[in-house]
């Protein structure tokens, strides 16, 4: 035999940790090199003369207190801290149920969405009354926003200008009534 | 993830599809319009009816509002309320449509008052403007337009 097995490769093969195929060819290997053999008969009676010393060593020792040895470890340990606890159960839950973690985050993000435009809307009257246009007689914080986007005038003295303290648009027509012919009469209040 | 949760999410995610397929061709807009006569007078006097505007009374220059006449009515889509003023004039407010490009409902309208002007504008849905100038006996004739969306429900 030009190649011996690595003793590497015997251990495993003595703990029984090789696949089928391997162990097979291991063992016949072995069958043929008195080399590897010897190996193998070495290592088995190690591993033989140290689980006999483990084993002589556990029967000797004292386990009738060890249960209450174990209790009295953990009552005295030391407390961890908050901000460690809430790791490892903020840790666990998140593993845990991530799929409704998932879920939820999904479903705030979504409801941001849809919210944060109706936030931003004119708020309505809690009085029933069914509209705020002209007309009703009541006092009420609304959006007057305008937004001019063209202006066709025949005249030639206009101004537009916003009312400061509900931002009201007001559109004056100085000379509208000279625009259909007629002489101006009075522009100016 | 489960098909619970799938389920959740998929229906979540249609939702703000179908909230925002409700377009302007569905949708109502309440117009008002109130013609108000202004004039200048030694006693600051505002028509009870006015009441809901007189902050942006108190800036113009007039001390006497009183309210005319008023119409109020909604509209569909390219459609408008016309109303006939003193005089020979006449206002026409036309609905456009609607623009929520900007975050909030601003609605499209047309206002025109013959033969001398025309004007479109985008206004806050609830909102107003006020126009001015006709003459009307020894004042002004100011126009309160203000409007506001109707969804209409299929």
């Amino acid at each position: 035999m030009d190649e011996h097995i690595q003793e590497i490769l015997l251990e495993r093969y003595l703990d029984d940790e090789l696949s089928r195929r391997k162990k097979a060819s291991v063992a016949a290997h072995l069958s043929e090199c008195a080399v590897c053999q010897r190996t193998l008969d070495r290592l088995d009676l190690q591993s033989r003369i140290l689980r006999e010393a483990l084993e002589g060593a556990a029967e000797r020792a004292d386990f009738s207190s060890f249960d209450e040895g174990v209790l009295a470890g953990i009552a005295s340990d030391v407390r961890q801290p908050l901000i460690v606890h809430a790791r490892v159960w903020l840790g666990e839950a998140l593993y845990h149920y991530r799929a409704i973690w998932l879920t939820s985050l999904v479903t705030a993000a979504l409801l941001l969405v849809l919210l944060i435009p109706l936030l931003g809307r004119t708020p309505t009257s809690s009085s029933g009354a069914p509209d705020n246009v002209a007309g009703d007689a009541r006092i009420a914080r609304v959006d007057n926003q305008a937004i001019i986007d063209s202006m066709e005038y025949a005249g030639q003295r206009s101004m537009i200008f916003t009312v400061s303290k509900n931002d009201t648009t007001v559109i004056w027509l100085y000379d509208f009534d000279g625009t259909g012919g007629k002489a101006p009469e009075g522009d100016d209040l | 993830m489960t098909r619970l949760a799938r389920l959740v999410c998929m229906s979540l995610l249609l939702l703000p599809g179908s909230a925002l397929s409700a377009s302007a061709s569905d949708s109502e807009v309440a117009i008002g319009i109130r013609v108000i006569y202004a004039v200048r007078d030694k006693v600051h006097s505002v028509d009870p009816a006015l009441e809901d505007i007189r902050d942006e009374l108190a800036e113009l220059p007039a001390s006497k509002f009183r309210l005319l006449d008023r119409i109020q009515s909604r509209v569909v889509l390219n459609s408008s309320v016309e109303l006939q003023l003193p005089g020979s004039h006449s206002i026409a407010v036309r609905f456009n449509g609607i623009d929520r490009s900007s975050g909030k409902t601003m609605l499209s309208l047309q206002l025109s008052m013959k033969p001398a002007l025309k004007i479109n504008l985008r206004l806050a849905d609830g909102g107003r403007t006020l126009l001015g100038g006709p003459s009307h006996l020894e004042g002004k004739l100011i126009l309160d337009i203000s409007a506001k969306l109707k969804e209409v429900k299929k």
